[in-house]
């Protein structure tokens, strides 16, 4: 075997797989067997007896030979022994080793080159009796073949399932559920492997404790609370004190009475440092111009409106209706505006953001703007607003600026004569509704209890509404019978004095927390047998929205129709064509390309300067600006996806999806809005994925000298082969040039070539280090950096971003690269289209691939490039696949 | 209202529940003996390292500026220099979950990818902890699979870093005995399910569903358990009086001052023996933000000092020093409140031993951690020094790669602690002895 050849094998980098689920080349298939029926043909009929015997026979005596040496009780190198019996592979930790063994084996890494080789023969025999034990292990612990585990839902969809079913969506208001449950395995892809997602009794414990309050939020079980609503009209205010702000009396405020007159409290409102418009709105400018001391999140009532509402019980729905425009100067964008709970009793300040509100209609064409806060939802500490008798609710202009802007200087002394025009919004009047207010029940218990609204009787009300939402929580038609034990419960709870609404709280809960919602149940047979239509329904709804199946799913999947090829790629179209297919793609795209490192990595954006020299307006420069970045990648394939493009397509392409944010980064004019679109892209960008910042800014993690990083990540999420462990010890390369003096005078490429010159190292670092060279010309924020100045007397020379592929191909550029890897015709292991359909595999299957999966992938490239690598084309063909359609 | 500072106090008088009235097995009434504690208190992402060791080593040292805090309980503990995990373990991040491992093959800090070993504190708890009403308790400020406790197969346990839940946990409330009372109905229903939903799966799902199955039936254990024991007691303190629902980087003042009240009550009244705490994750992700010091970031400033000289680096080391020395603050205030509470004819503290430090010393560098052990004295442990391992190294841990073949690692500190307990942990990790320094006679 040549260095070629075997450097052509690779690992897709996924789980427990990722160094042994390689490809093959056609010319290598007579040595390695691995691939098709023969494969398949072999786990059946091998039986353990037999295969104890055959290790006995061939496989021992090489071992003997060849590692035992020093793998054996003498030596034990890499705490590694191979003398004794046949290996119990089921255990997971022991299969681990020997697929080591197995990668090292392959790649030639052992023996040692100064140890006798293995014939060809003798490493066939060996690798493939490795390839089949292992194979056969893991296969039998998920049930056969190509079989995925059943697995209990990740945090992140069981928060979803329980807000579909509960309608937990509130206006404006985004609610971070999930984090309410315990953690998740972080893995690169897919998260929802089922062989790591343990069930422990904590998770149950949290996992019923949040369905208990989700039932508790919706259902008004409790007495109606006092039905009060305010309006509060910048008109006619009065002028004001308002406390905290800076010049004085400025300000307008007073109290306002209930509309509904049986109520006699009053709510009070101030404004702060703002003007009164000629038709009497008040104008509200950015919050850090009107309040220069402002703190971030903090606390002062200047530039904003403050209500003081009367204290109820944190229970119900707190609504509030601000009728707003924006004025927006050109080059400006949309302002937010900024809702937030807010005590503002001294030494006990606290605010808790609950809304941000882009308000895109001009001030001319005022708008109502709805905000539902749900109380018992919203983590706040009530007992601050219980001790000053009021709730505390602050509405402000948070807006940042777009431009870059030094800060304003004026004669020593005097007030700054502010020199920028920046987006303000013009409030008009906010009207704000009590828990008890409006329609009593209220609209989600009203929901929640729909299907109970024609039943005779109390006990038959309440088996129509556990009916309705079990089919919805558990996804799947019910027989009669299986609700017999909530209605019991339901009979007992009203034995024991409850009110009908409030007796449906514990048996809901039960619904909830039952295994038919936390997991999702496949009832498999011994061996694999294509899955019931509703099982097919699930698999796929949860693939591509991340949630069980619509009305429209079930009915075909209960018309026995889903199955057909026809229907089943219609529906697939129906649901990338669906909003909720956003789902898929930023949990695709942000997990595949390690998206949620730009937002939560602490990389310096170095933006005070530029911000006002303030720090707090960069720091939420800072943020704003990541999540777009963060953001573009996904948006970039949503767009490809939705017109159906090849995949090499998302790695070079003459268009960025981007928005007014985005577009000033890159230094694009004549982009307006916060929201993406298809722009052209300029010179330097047109690599897809590749040339965004979003993408350089993850695989450098906030690091200046950044090549060994982004090399790892080059591999490991481009190419699709796994960069292996590094050693534990070893000093990341900045550390290593400033503690010694010598190599602070080498260039960057001999830094690296040092740093990974030891044998070891060598072995993954000679894939990695070379792919990292493609963005020296970018920097750790994905800009664009100019060559180093020239020296006295010398010309500029250009930045070097040539660098190799693992298999030897060279690049001399960032385009080159990508057109190395977007070729669509030539067969590699790391042609981007194939690196794409593993991914999407891996990703619908919910489990890494193995070496039994690689006929179906042979299989789906050659469907892929038939089809001219069409993203939504790939796609398909996974879901037809059996391995999908098959339990 | 209740002075918080108070609580512990007022609490205590109103739950008078020594442990020998409550669960401690007739064998141990009989003796007429405290039963041993261990507490496990991580703090990562690397400290101040010219200001956190003492100069002098031996007994005779004088505290370090960070470890002032701890002056009235000098002879309560020791402190360690150059102790390290061999191999050197726990490089870079690793360190959360190398810390009670000692597992130099765990190399995973973005969560739970591979299996890793059994830490320290659930090897206790799987031998005695049974004793107790709740074998062990796993708190991490991040919460989840963020934690340094590792379950025999090597899965995280899952941290509580909820506040209220806690304390519902420990001390119950009229809420939480009505929830108890909802949620076995809700167990009655959903087992009886599962176990009929078992029967329909293969035997490959039957094996993962089996996890449910084990959660439900832990759960009913726990409920029944907890039902009897809060049924037989009054509530020591309203839950309202506590800022239970304290943010952990927000209001992380509030938060770890009433988390180590509530633990200290916990070992008090022998409701569990051994608690694992994790104060923030090591790197950026979890609480590396310090709101009260400039909203710096902890990680960054760890990354920023290398080794460089104290005076290069003058804001790095301050902010480091500043989360150094706020986390000793509790520790003192924390070591205190045990060592003020009688049991029998000593303390609380003498029965308890507390291991505090964190698994990076420098910018990621796992050797010379900064650690140390307090309390136990009745548990024979000897104090009031400051011990000296890995002598060949320098202060900067920089001579030499791991560690001799007689040195002394944490897994022996790891191991000494289990075995004052009564369970052996004979190479534990990558133990090889017990430390002797650390032993009376």
């Amino acid at each position: 075997m040549t260095e070629t050849q075997m450097t052509k094998t690779k690992a897709p980098g996924m789980g427990v797989f990722r160094t042994f689920g390689f490809r093959i080349p056609g010319c290598l298939l007579l040595l390695a067997l691995p691939c098709g029926l023969a494969f398949a043909a072999e786990l059946k009929f091998a039986s353990a007896d037999q295969s104890r015997a055959e290790f006995e026979g061939t496989v021992r005596p090489l071992l003997n030979k060849h590692c035992v040496a020093c793998h054996g009780p003498e030596k034990m190198k890499g705490d590694l022994r191979l003398d004794g019996a046949a290996p119990d592979l089921a255990n997971s930790k022991t299969r681990g080793v020997w697929e080591k063994v197995h990668s090292m084996l392959v790649r030639g890494e052992m023996p040692p080159e100064e140890k006798p080789r293995l014939s060809t023969d003798d490493l066939d025999t060996l690798t493939s009796w490795i390839r089949r034990e292992v194979g056969r292990a893991v296969i039998a612990e998920r049930g056969g073949a190509g079989r995925t585990t059943m697995r209990r839902l990740t945090r992140v969809e069981y928060a979803r399932l329980i807000e579909d079913v509960l309608d937990l969506r509130f206006a404006n208001v985004p609610l971070p559920l999930a984090e309410k449950l315990p953690n998740d395995p972080q893995t690169e892809l897919p998260v929802n492997d089922g062989d790591l997602l343990a069930f422990q009794s904590l998770h149950w414990r949290s996992y019923a404790d949040f369905a208990e309050r989700a039932v508790a939020a919706v259902l008004a079980s409790e007495p109606r609370p006092e039905p009060w609503s305010y309006r509060f009209e910048a008109r006619g205010m009065g002028r004001a004190n308002v406390s905290g702000f800076q010049q004085g009396e400025k300000g307008f405020g007073g109290n306002v009475a209930a509309n509904e007159k049986e109520i006699r409290r009053a709510a009070k409102v101030s404004v702060g440092v703002t003007e009164r418009n000629p038709d009497g709105s008040t104008t509200l400018p950015a919050i850090y111009r009107a309040d220069p001391g402002y703190l971030g999140r903090d606390p002062m009532n200047a530039g904003s409106w403050y209500l003081e509402l009367p204290y109820v019980e944190p229970k119900g729905v707190l609504r509030l209706r601000i009728r707003a425009g924006s004025i927006v100067p050109k080059g400006e964008g949309v302002p937010l505006l900024r809702v937030a709970f807010h005590n503002n009793v001294v030494n006990q300040r606290y605010n808790r953001l609950l809304a941000e509100i882009p308000i895109e209609n001009s001030a001319e064409q005022l708008r109502d703007y709805d905000v539902e806060i749900p109380l018992e939802l919203v983590e706040f500490p009530y007992v601050l607003f219980e001790r000053a008798k009021m709730f505390g609710v602050r509405i402000s202009n948070d807006t940042m600026p777009i431009a870059d802007r030094g800060k304003p200087t004026g004669p020593k002394g005097k007030p700054v004569e502010w020199p920028y025009k920046e987006s303000l919004i013009v409030i008009d009047s906010i009207e704000v509704f009590g828990p008890g207010a409006g329609e009593w029940p209220p609209r989600r218990h009203r929901r929640l209890t729909g299907a109970g609204g024609s039943a005779k009787d109390d006990r038959g009300r309440a088996a129509a509404i556990f009916a309705d939402i079990a089919g919805k929580a558990w996804r799947r038609p019910l027989a009669e019978e299986e609700m017999t034990p909530f209605l019991k419960l339901y009979d007992q709870r009203r034995q024991a004095g409850e009110s009908a609404d409030s007796a449906l709280k514990i048996p809901l809960t039960a619904i909830l927390s039952s295994p038919h919602a936390i997991y999702r149940v496949e009832r498999k047979a011994e061996t694999a047998a294509p899955l019931t239509g509703i099982e097919l329904a699930n698999r796929l709804s949860f693939f591509l929205w991340g949630r069980g199946p619509d009305d429209e799913l079930r009915r075909l999947a209960s018309e026995g129709r889903l199955s057909g090829p026809k229907t089943l790629t219609a529906q697939i179209d129906r649901l990338l064509d669906d909003p909720k297919s956003a789902v898929f793609v930023d949990d695709f795209v942000g997990r595949l390309l390690a998206l949620e490192r730009v937002v939560k990595d602490p990389i310096e954006f170095k933006l005070t300067l530029k911000s006002l020299g303030s720090e707090k307006v960069a720091a939420l420069r800072e943020v704003r600006l990541k999540h777009n970045l963060a953001e573009e990648p996904a948006r970039f394939f949503a767009n490809a996806l939705r017109k159906n493009e090849p995949a090499h397509r998302l790695i070079g392409s003459d268009t960025l999806v981007i928005n007014d944010r985005l577009a000033r980064y890159y230094g694009i004019d004549g982009v307006d809005g916060s929201t993406f679109r298809e722009v052209p892209a300029p010179e330097n960008r047109r690599a897809g994925w590749l040339s965004m910042a979003g993408v350089m800014a993850a695989a450098s993690r906030g690091n200046k000298e950044a090549t060994i990083h982004r090399g790892v990540y080059l591999l490991q999420r481009i190419l699709g082969e796994h960069p292996g462990t590094p050693p534990g010890n070893v000093e990341p390369l900045e550390v290593q040039s400033k503690s010694d003096k010598q190599r602070r005078q080498l260039t960057v490429r001999e830094q690296v070539a040092l740093h990974t010159s030891l044998n070891t190292c060598a072995l993954c670092h000679r894939k990695i280090d070379p792919l990292g060279f493609v963005w020296a010309d970018f920097d750790y924020l994905g800009q664009k950096v100019s060559p180093p100045a020239p020296k006295a007397g010398k010309s500029s020379a250009p930045i070097d971003c040539s660098g190799k592929l693992p298999d030897g191909r060279v690049f001399a550029s960032l385009s080159q690269f990508a057109q190395l890897l977007g070729d669509q015709q030539q067969p590699s292991p790391y042609r981007f289209g194939e690196v794409l359909v593993r991914r999407l595999t891996g990703y619908a299957l919910s489990r890494p691939l193995n070496l039994s999966d690689e006929e179906m992938i042979t299989k789906l490239v050659q469907t892929a490039q038939r089809n001219g690598w069409r993203l939504r084309e790939i796609i398909k063909s996974i879901v037809v696949t059996e391995t999908f359609t098959q339990g | 209202m209740l002075n918080r500072r108070n609580f512990l106090k007022a609490a205590g008088v109103c739950l008078p529940l020594p442990w020998l009235e409550t669960l401690a097995t007739a064998a141990e009434a009989k003796a007429g003996s405290s039963p041993g504690r261990a507490v496990f208190f991580m703090v990562p992402s690397g400290v101040n390292m010219w200001r956190w060791h003492p100069k002098e080593f031996g007994p005779s040292y004088q505290l370090s500026s960070t470890l002032q805090a701890l002056a009235p309980l000098r002879k309560e503990l020791t402190i360690f220099s150059g102790l390290e995990h061999a191999k050197g373990a726990g490089g870079g991040h690793y360190e959360v979950g190398v810390w009670l491992t000692g597992n130099e093959k765990y190399k995973s800090k973005d969560g739970p990818v591979e299996p890793n070993t059994i830490s320290i504190d659930q090897h206790i708890a799987r031998s005695i902890g049974h004793r107790t009403r709740i074998p062990s308790l796993v708190l991490s400020a991040p919460g989840g699979s963020v934690t340094t406790s590792f379950a025999a197969a090597g899965a995280p346990v899952s941290a509580e870093n909820n506040l209220r839940r806690l304390f519902g946990e420990l001390f119950g409330s009229p809420d939480v005995m009505a929830r108890l009372q909802n949620r076995s109905s809700v167990l009655d229903i959903v087992g009886e399910q599962a176990r009929g939903l078992s029967k329909q799966l293969s035997r490959s799902d039957r094996n993962r569903f089996d996890d449910y199955l084990q959660s439900v039936r832990d759960v009913e254990s726990r409920l029944q358990g907890d039902r009897e024991y809060f049924a037989s007691r009054p509530l020591p303190i309203s839950a309202n009086e506590l800022p239970l629902d304290s943010d952990p980087q927000a209001q992380r003042q509030e938060y770890f001052r009433t988390m180590l009240d509530l633990v200290a009550l916990a070992l008090r009244n022998d409701q569990t023996r051994i608690v694992s705490i994790l104060a923030c994750g090591s790197g950026h992700e979890f609480f590396g933000q310090w709101p009260e010091f400039a909203n710096d970031t902890h990680h960054r400033a760890s990354h920023a000092t290398n080794y460089d000289p104290e005076e290069q680096r003058p804001r790095d080391y301050a902010l480091l020093e500043n989360v150094d020395k706020w986390f000793v603050a509790h520790l003192a205030r924390f070591l205190q409140t045990l060592n003020d509470t009688r049991e029998g004819d000593s303390t609380l503290l003498a029965n308890t031993m507390v291991l505090y430090g964190g698994g990076m010393s420098w910018t990621h560098n796992p050797s010379n951690l900064p650690m140390l052990l307090a309390g136990g004295s009745r548990l024979g442990l000897k104090h009031g020094s400051h011990l000296r391992f890995n002598p060949h190294k320098n202060l900067k841990g920089q001579l030499d790669k791991g560690v001799k073949p007689d040195e002394t690692t944490v897994c022996d500190v790891l191991r000494t602690m289990s075995e004052r307990l009564g369970v052996p942990a004979e190479r534990f990790g990558d133990s090889r002895r017990v430390v002797r320094d650390l032993l009376v006679g």
